[in-house]
């Protein structure tokens, strides 16, 4: 049994490097990013198991039984402890009326003002380990300290039974069902430090105002980010290396940017400190969001097959069409094609994507967008949808 | 804000050192350094 799936895992690990590497694989990666989608496939929701570890992960997995899948894109399990964060007074986690999407609230987090930005550049350690989270965590922010210390303990209780519930998730997927992980301890990641601003710091409207009126104090402030991450493996430790467990970089404020301030913020740094890694044979998931079709051109500058797109808004035509003789693509259905719910749909579009992308390697398998709320798809539509996929990706 | 007359290291420091809670020591600080990190956003790591 043991070397049954240790021959499927094998065999899956082979097929994604060899379409990753412009071979035509045996068999076309089938995959798939999931959020909290899986939860709402039988007609549960997250909050009819949150808090029990089994009945999470059953709850969780089910769909897999159904759906063929070689690889999970970015990760399994829950993504927040909404339960640690509410202990803690923060609302920025929350779960959303149907029960299952977990939202992610920016507008509940106290993020820094133009003052605080000094604070950022002098001692961004000292801001963030301690104001950042006084601000953010009210029950640590109250005059006594044992009372703010029980509220931490509390919490911390909640967060390991979070982390052992999602290892048992990982353990599930990633062990007894042999699904392919591309990610690793040793996978290099690149987040820009304009993102940090962005995502966690200053907030969407406010950063993206700041570049334009106060370009000066972001440019010092993402100098205090990058200086204050922890420094790169060696790039010789990868040379000769399969190219599995993948690289890992997301957009986040790269969408929003014009061509010359995503040179600036995103892909100067990118090229320059990750080509070492890219020359040594270490290929990049570049997760999209929104469209990056007017700047994808870039990519032909870095090693052929040095990264693999998860698409978002743009066609995907379009993106094959101006890189896909260069760099991977992931796509073969919509987010909206599969919330719509017309399989024959479904069906033409992943025939016409396995047409155009397939011949010659280089596509694997992929949605534009995540499975993210109850409403996304029908376990019916996805079950018909990919398996008529995994038919195709053998031929 | 306020001005406490605790720090957060020092909670952390308590927290890792409090086997009321979790009796190995390993997956305390473990546990520990994985929440400093989400409070901050994943922005700095706990120095210990």
């Amino acid at each position: 049994m043991a070397d049954d799936k240790l021959t499927l895992l094998e065999e899956r690990r082979q097929s994604f490097i060899d379409a990753i590497s412009f071979n035509e694989p045996k068999k076309v990666p089938i995959g798939a990013e999931i959020l909290m989608w899986p939860f709402s496939s039988h007609g549960g929701t997250y909050l009819d198991v949150m808090g029990n570890p089994d009945a999470t992960v059953s709850a969780y997995t089910a769909f897999m039984d159904e759906v063929p899948l070689d690889y999970i894109a970015m990760g399994v399990g829950v993504s927040h402890s909404v339960t640690m964060h509410k202990i803690l007074g923060s609302k920025a986690y929350t779960i959303s009326s149907d029960g299952t999407t977990l939202q992610h609230m920016q507008s509940q987090l106290d993020f820094i003002s133009v003052e605080d930005y000094q604070k950022v550049i002098d001692d961004l350690y000292g801001f963030m380990s301690e104001e950042w989270i006084q601000k953010n965590y009210p029950a640590l922010n109250v005059p006594d300290k044992a009372q703010a210390y029980a509220s931490l303990k509390e919490a911390a209780i909640e967060y390991k039974k979070f982390v052992e519930t999602n290892d048992r998730i990982r353990e599930n997927v990633f062990g007894d069902r042999q699904k392919l992980n591309f990610y690793g301890p040793e996978t290099v990641r690149y987040s820009s430090n304009l993102n940090t601003l962005f995502d966690n710091l200053r907030g969407i409207p406010n950063t993206l105002l700041d570049i334009r009126r106060r370009p000066e104090i972001v440019d010092a402030a993402c100098q205090a980010i990058f200086a204050s991450k922890a420094p790169l493996p060696d790039p010789k430790d990868y040379i000769g290396k399969p190219p599995l467990p993948l690289g890992s970089t997301v957009y986040h404020s790269e969408c929003f940017l014009s061509p010359p301030l995503f040179d600036k913020y995103f892909f100067n740094d990118f090229r320059k400190l990750y080509m070492p890694y890219m020359e040594a044979g270490v290929k990049f998931f570049v997760k999209g969001e929104g469209h990056f079709l007017n700047t994808i051109d870039r990519y032909r500058s870095i090693p052929k097959g040095s990264c693999v797109f998860m698409l978002d808004e743009d066609d995907a035509f379009e993106v094959h069409k101006a890189i896909g003789d260069w760099q991977v693509i992931g796509a073969g259905i919509t987010a909206d094609l599969l919330r719509f719910g017309d399989v024959q749909k479904c069906k033409d579009y992943v025939s016409k994507c396995f047409d155009t992308f397939a011949p010659g390697g280089g596509f694997i398998f992929l949605q534009n967008k995540p499975l993210l709320c109850g409403g996304d798809a029908s376990l019916d539509v996805l079950r018909e949808v990919y398996q008529f996929a995994d038919e195709l990706s053998r031929k | 804000m306020e001005k406490t007359n605790y720090t957060i290291a020092e909670l952390f420091e308590e927290l890792i050192n409090d086997e009321s809670w979790e009796p190995d020591a390993e997956k305390r600080l473990a546990t520990a350094k994985a929440m400093f990190l989400t409070l901050n956003r994943n922005i700095v790591p706990l120095k210990r």
